[in-house]
């Protein structure tokens, strides 16, 4: 199916009528910026096809502000199939009319909209706006606006045409009924079978634990039966042994005999009594026997414990001697260590005498140095002090007033001041005389080569030649020499003051005052050097050094005379006395020991002398009385009647022995025993009967083997259906699987050239992957390389890779429904906007690949992305080519858009 | 001239597990019925005596009301019962004749010979040498005694045994206890009645088994007599086999080879009635209609009869083309069904021949009733 020629009006922002005059048979790009009509071309075509003419709810197809009851959105749409021409004519709302024409045949209204989707394959709502349910093929091959990922409801509307396209591209006969009859026979199956594992369940399982427990409990009361057989045979036995017992009765013989035995037992009893007195007697008199032997026994006992008695107490004398010696032995030994201790004690003191006295002489060396050091500094301090008493005297005696000294020195300068004025006005007279001439000046003799100068009349006498007089012109000289005079005056009067005669004195007086303050200070620093406390402290360390040197010497003078012979050490004498200290504390214990030793002795000598001496009494008593030849008289008495006694019981028991009562006992007892058991025996079997009678009725009336019978009845009714729902069970089984197996080889063979479509266009975007067809004809996983180690579900996959592989799934829809003369048209309505450059280069590539196949529509808004489709892009206003100005809106709106 | 009823047999108590527990209840319970038609006949008929030789007991631990309604049902006739045990209800220390005799359910005109004896009937007289079982199994003649067995002069000498005569009956037949075949002679008896087979069978001219008076298997042998016995000294006893029982007890075996054996069963089928237990075993091979056919008739023989159980298992499904049209089977569907015709054939196919059939008979049924749901 191809779209050859749209014409639109009145329809959204077309107010007026787009027109596209031509179309590509294979790929049309139409772009448009946002809002320019993209969608609304795309919203005409689908109207134009899937919405009833007559259906009042799709106003969206309304230019804003109109009403459906003025405006007639219209729509032309001209296309191909078959090889033939079709038109279709849709007018919605106020005209509402259909009509739809083909190879000269010309359908109207609700004929023509239903001829045109028996072509196309979709339907049609019962009321309202279309829905997605019904859009069939169109909904799966025209991609809305972001719907590009949306697969699996698309392809659940469509599927009953593409499956009737499957059918129709190969020759074989999907079964009409099976599906439905597959289900129900599952449904069946999972009444008496386990979906997962194929075990009963349901009324199966209930028959299989139902003959099991009858099984269980048959096999119960089989033993039971056993038990109750083997009881009744039991009690025919016990009957039969009773009946024949109480014929025979053995008791009767057992009786006669045990009275036999009983009389023997009897008579040997009588010879038992007359044992017991001579039995008696016998015991007694051996006793009385020993009791008189220990007696004399004990005499001679006596005897030899005095003797032991001595021996004891002459071995406690030597111990006690042998005590004695070694105490005195101690003795000497400790009076020894006393005595060196003594020794040592009196070298530790003339060692302590010696070590004070070395002690002494190191004083009195030490305060001799000290004493004649301190007199060495007194002497300097003193004439240290002397120097500085004279220095300081001179220095008073030069002292002068200062404020006279600087009066002074005030005037001296102002007359210097006024010497040079007058130099300066004087006049100056230089001589330069020839050897041997006499001049004078103002009386003075004057050197052959002088300059003098005059500051008042003067006179020069030259020898020879008379005088000549001199007075200096200027007036000024006399004022000077006035001042100066009163300068001079005021200095005689300062100097006076000062007690000097001249102002050169006055100097002289001021360097020895000077030069005296200095010494006076020099010398004050070495005295506070040599004694910085005063001489008189240093005066009275002289003294205490000198009184210890006295007292270190009066102490050594009283001291002993140094010993000649040389002597050790204090710390040598001191070890050898605590040696000698220790020796005898050592002798002093051993010295105890013996002693204490020696008095154990002697005490065991007092006992063992006391014991010797009451041993000796009592052997001195026996002796002295008759006693022990009394009691040896009593012994052989006794005896004789022992023996006497001895040789009658050795006859009666002769004569017991030879009755053998013990032997005849035994025989009574078994005997008894004998009758005893037989008569229980007796008695117990008939408990037994009657107790098997009771409980053997009890059983029988129980009816056991009715029961079992019953049982038995049951379980065969139970195995039957056990095993009539068994073979149901496997029958459908084998059913359900023989019909799984088919179906699924069949749905196989159905969808072979849809999945060489879909491995076609696979191989172009993502090489190496595949997809396998579900059952429900949606994508399964994508299978990446040839490991299968990435597999992914469609719904994994990313935004971008689902609306890819969702697009090549549609395009293999497309080849089959092609294949199988159904028409096909392709519209994408801003598609893959999600793919990346490159896979949006792959898409590229299949989209221009489906062309070759297929009339695609594609709308865009960015033109730039599909310009490797081979096809330039149209723009969508171009096709404008009228504009309606029913309205003042519609009228500017048009402007707006003549302006763009 | 004495006359008896001779039977045996009775195995009261007997539960037939093989049926439905509907279709057990009556057959169990005609045990006793037929008891109470031998008095009827008895009395009818004028017996001296009913000699009843064992078994009349299935069980030893049958329930108290069952003995009680088998004596019950005795009173029909009032003269003598003579009873021996047999081996189901041997007269063991502890038995269910202890415990009728315990219950007080023993009427006056029953006697049960509980140990060998000769039981004298002045009335007639007779002398019954009974030759009761006194062991579950005994491997010796217990009727030795009646060589020897003192009776009055000039009285019938007539023998109750249960077991089987040596050398005339097949070996398998309960043959533990023997009864030897020179018995007649050798103890000079007019007439030996016996019991243990349970088909009616005349062993000589004095001896004869009665067989059971109402079946209670399959197989059987001349089941669902009791004999009229006339014995006159001197002369040979005249028996007269009486059918009392009711159910007939058969297995029927058919073959399906062509379509018209359908028409013969469906008629045989057509020919059961109230009395009949039935076992219908049906092989061979037939199309859907023929299965429809079978199925119809067997369900409506199964209304009229007392009891019947059928087993097709080995009746091949072979749904023609038409069949594979009329349920609307294409497709893959149609591939399932020949599969399965196929896998009918044992050597054929590793599936076994009954599941497939199974298989094929659920899948028929199913594609029928949509089908037929669709017309």
């Amino acid at each position: 199916m191809k779209l050859t020629k749209l014409r639109l009006a009145q329809i959204r922002q077309f107010r007026g009528t787009l027109e596209i005059p031509i179309f590509e048979p294979g790929l049309n790009i139409f772009w448009g910026p946002n809002e320019a009509g993209k969608s609304t071309v795309v919203r005409a075509i689908r109207a134009a096809y899937l919405e009833r003419y007559k259906s009042g709810v799709i106003d969206d197809l309304l230019p804003r502000g109109e009403t459906a009851s003025t405006c007639s959105p219209t729509i032309e749409v001209h296309f191909s199939s078959g090889d033939k021409a079709h038109v279709l004519s849709k007018t919605f709302f106020h005209k509402k009319r259909c009509s739809y024409s083909c190879a000269g045949k010309a359908y109207e209204g609700d004929e023509a909209e239903d001829a045109v989707a028996a072509l196309l394959g979709f339907g049609f709502a019962l009321k309202g706006a279309s829905k997605a349910a019904n859009w069939g093929i169109p909904g799966l091959l025209w991609i809305q606006q972001g719907d590009g990922h949306h697969l699996a409801d698309p392809v659940d509307h469509a599927r009953d045409y593409l499956r009737t396209a499957l059918e129709l591209t190969v020759s074989a006969v999907a079964s009409t009924a099976g599906d439905d009859l597959l289900a129900r026979l599952k449904a069946e199956r999972a009444l008496l079978l386990t979906p997962e594992t194929g075990k009963p369940r349901g009324a199966y399982l209930d028959a299989v634990n139902k003959v099991a427990a009858l099984d269980a409990e048959i096999a119960a009361l089989d033993g039971q039966i056993g038990t109750y057989h083997a009881d009744v045979d039991r009690l025919a036995t016990l009957r039969a042994e009773q009946a024949q017992e109480a014929a025979a009765r053995p008791w009767v013989a057992f009786r006669t005999r045990l009275e036999g035995a009983r009389a023997a037992l009897g008579a040997s009893q009588q010879l038992q009594t007359r044992l017991k007195p001579l039995v008696e007697a016998e015991k007694n008199l051996t006793t009385s026997s020993r009791l008189l032997a220990e007696q004399l026994q004990g005499y001679v006992q006596l005897r030899e414990a005095m003797n032991g008695r001595g021996e004891a107490l002459a071995r406690a004398q030597a111990a006690r001697e042998s005590a004695e010696t070694s105490v005195a032995s101690w003795d000497a030994k400790l009076a020894e260590a006393r005595r060196a201790v003594d020794t040592a004690a009196a070298v530790v003191a003339a060692a302590t005498v010696e070590d004070g006295r070395a002690a002494l002489l190191q004083q009195l060396d030490m305060a001799n140095a000290e004493r004649d050091r301190l007199s060495g500094v007194v002497e300097h301090a003193v004439a240290q002090a002397e120097a500085l008493a004279r220095h300081t005297a001179d220095a008073a005696a030069n002292a002068l007033a200062s404020d006279g000294v600087q009066r002074m020195d005030a005037i001296l300068l102002a007359l210097r001041e006024l010497e040079i004025q007058r130099r300066a006005v004087a006049t100056a007279i230089a001589f330069d005389l020839r050897p041997g001439m006499q001049v004078t000046l103002d009386g003075r003799a004057v050197d052959r080569s002088s300059e003098h100068r005059i500051s008042a009349a003067a006179s020069i006498e030259i020898a020879g030649v008379g005088r000549i007089g001199i007075v200096p012109g200027q007036s000024d000289a006399a004022e000077l020499a006035a001042q100066v005079e009163a300068k001079k005056l005021e200095l005689s009067k300062t100097l006076a003051a000062l007690g000097a005669r001249t102002f050169e004195e006055v100097r002289l007086r001021q360097e020895r005052h000077r030069i005296a303050t200095a010494e006076a200070s020099t010398a004050k620093q070495l005295l506070d050097l040599t004694a910085p406390k005063g001489v008189e402290t240093v005066r009275a360390a002289l003294a205490a050094a000198g009184s210890a040197a006295d007292n270190a010497q009066k102490q050594l003078q009283a001291l002993a005379p140094m010993p000649v012979a040389p002597l050790p050490s204090l710390a040598e004498a001191k070890t050898s006395l605590q040696f000698a200290q220790q020796a005898l504390q050592a002798l002093a214990e051993q010295k105890a020991a013996a002693a204490q030793a020696l008095a154990g002795a002697r005490a065991s000598e007092h006992a063992a002398s006391d014991e010797c001496a009451k041993a000796r009494t009592a052997v001195g008593e026996v002796q002295q009385s008759s006693r022990e030849a009394e009691t040896q008289g009593q012994l052989v008495l006794e005896r004789a009647k022992l023996e006497e006694t001895r040789a009658s019981l050795g006859d009666l028991r002769q004569l017991i022995k030879q009755a053998r009562p013990e032997e005849l006992d035994l025989e009574v007892k078994r005997l008894q025993a004998s009758l005893d058991a037989l008569q229980t025996a007796h008695q117990q079997r008939a408990v037994q009967i009657s107790n098997l009678e009771g409980a053997l009725e009890q059983v029988g009336a129980n009816g056991l083997e009715d029961r079992r019978a019953d049982l038995e009845a049951t379980r065969q009714a139970q195995t039957r259906r056990r095993d009539e729902l068994k073979l149901r069970a496997n029958g459908l089984q084998l059913l359900v699987q023989r019909m799984e197996d088919k179906r699924q080889a069949l749905t196989r063979r159905l969808q072979a050239p849809l999945q060489a479509r879909l491995d076609h266009y696979l191989r172009l975007v993502f090489p190496g992957s595949s997809i396998s067809l579900r059952e429900d004809l949606t994508p399964g996983d994508l299978v990446r390389g040839a490991g299968a180690n990435d597999t992914a579900a469609f719904g994994q996959l990313s935004y971008g890779a689902q609306e890819q592989t969702a697009l090549i799934s549609r395009l293999a829809y497309a080849d089959l429904l092609k294949e199988a003369g159904k028409p096909t048209l392709i519209i994408l309505d801003d598609a893959l906007v999600h793919s990346d450059a490159q896979r949006l280069e792959h898409m590229q590539r299949i989209l221009y690949d489906a062309a070759q196949r297929h009339q695609v529509l594609l709308f865009t808004c960015q033109r730039e992305r599909w310009t490797g489709l081979g096809v330039a892009a149209r723009e969508l206003r171009s096709f404008v080519t009228s504009t309606s100005a029913s309205t003042r809106a519609t009228a500017k709106s048009i402007i707006t858009s003549d302006d763009l | 001239m004495p006359r008896f009823l001779h039977t045996a047999d009775l195995q009261v108590g007997r539960k037939y597990s093989q049926f439905d527990p509907d279709d057990a209840v009556p057959i169990a319970d005609e045990r006793i019925a037929v008891v109470a038609r031998m008095a009827s006949l008895a009395a009818e008929r004028k017996v001296d005596a009913v000699l009843v030789a064992g078994d009349v007991f299935d069980l030893q631990t049958v329930s108290d009301r069952v003995i009680r309604r088998l004596f019950a049902a005795m009173e029909g006739f009032a003269g003598p019962w003579v009873l021996i045990p047999g081996n189901h209800d041997a007269a063991l220390a502890e038995c269910v004749w202890t415990r009728a005799q315990r219950l007080g359910a023993l009427p006056a005109h029953v006697r049960v010979a509980l140990r060998p004896e000769v039981i004298e009937l002045p009335s007639c007289n007779v002398s019954i040498l009974a030759a009761p079982l006194t062991q579950r199994h005994t491997y010796n003649d217990t009727t030795d005694f009646f060589d020897a067995a003192e009776t009055p002069d000039g009285w019938l000498r007539i023998g109750l045994a249960h077991g089987s005569v040596t050398g005339i009956l097949p070996e398998d037949i309960d043959s533990a206890n023997p009864i030897s075949h020179d018995r007649v002679t050798s103890a000079r008896l007019d007439y030996l009645a016996l019991g243990d087979w349970h088909g009616f069978k005349q062993v000589n001219d004095r001896c004869a088994y009665s067989g059971t008076p109402e079946q209670d298997r399959f197989r059987g042998n001349e089941p669902g007599f009791c004999l009229i016995v006339d014995v006159e000294p001197g002369q040979v006893p005249k028996v007269e086999p009486v059918r009392v029982g009711r159910y007939r007890w058969q297995q029927i075996a058919f073959r399906v080879a062509v379509e018209s054996d359908v028409d013969v069963i469906c008629a045989a089928l057509q020919g059961l009635d109230v009395n009949d237990v039935v076992q219908v075993h049906i092989e061979g091979r037939t199309d859907l209609a023929g299965q429809r056919r079978l199925m119809d008739a067997l369900g409506q023989a199964h209304a009229r009869v007392q009891s019947l159980s059928h087993d097709l298992g080995d009746l091949r499904l072979l749904p023609t083309p038409d069949d594979i049209a009329d349920l609307h089977a294409d497709g893959y569907l149609a591939e399932v069904i020949a599969e399965l015709r196929d896998a009918q054939e044992d050597d054929v196919s590793t599936i076994d021949s009954h599941v497939a059939r199974e298989a094929l008979a659920i899948l028929c049924t199913e594609l029928d009733s949509t089908a037929r749901a669709g017309k």
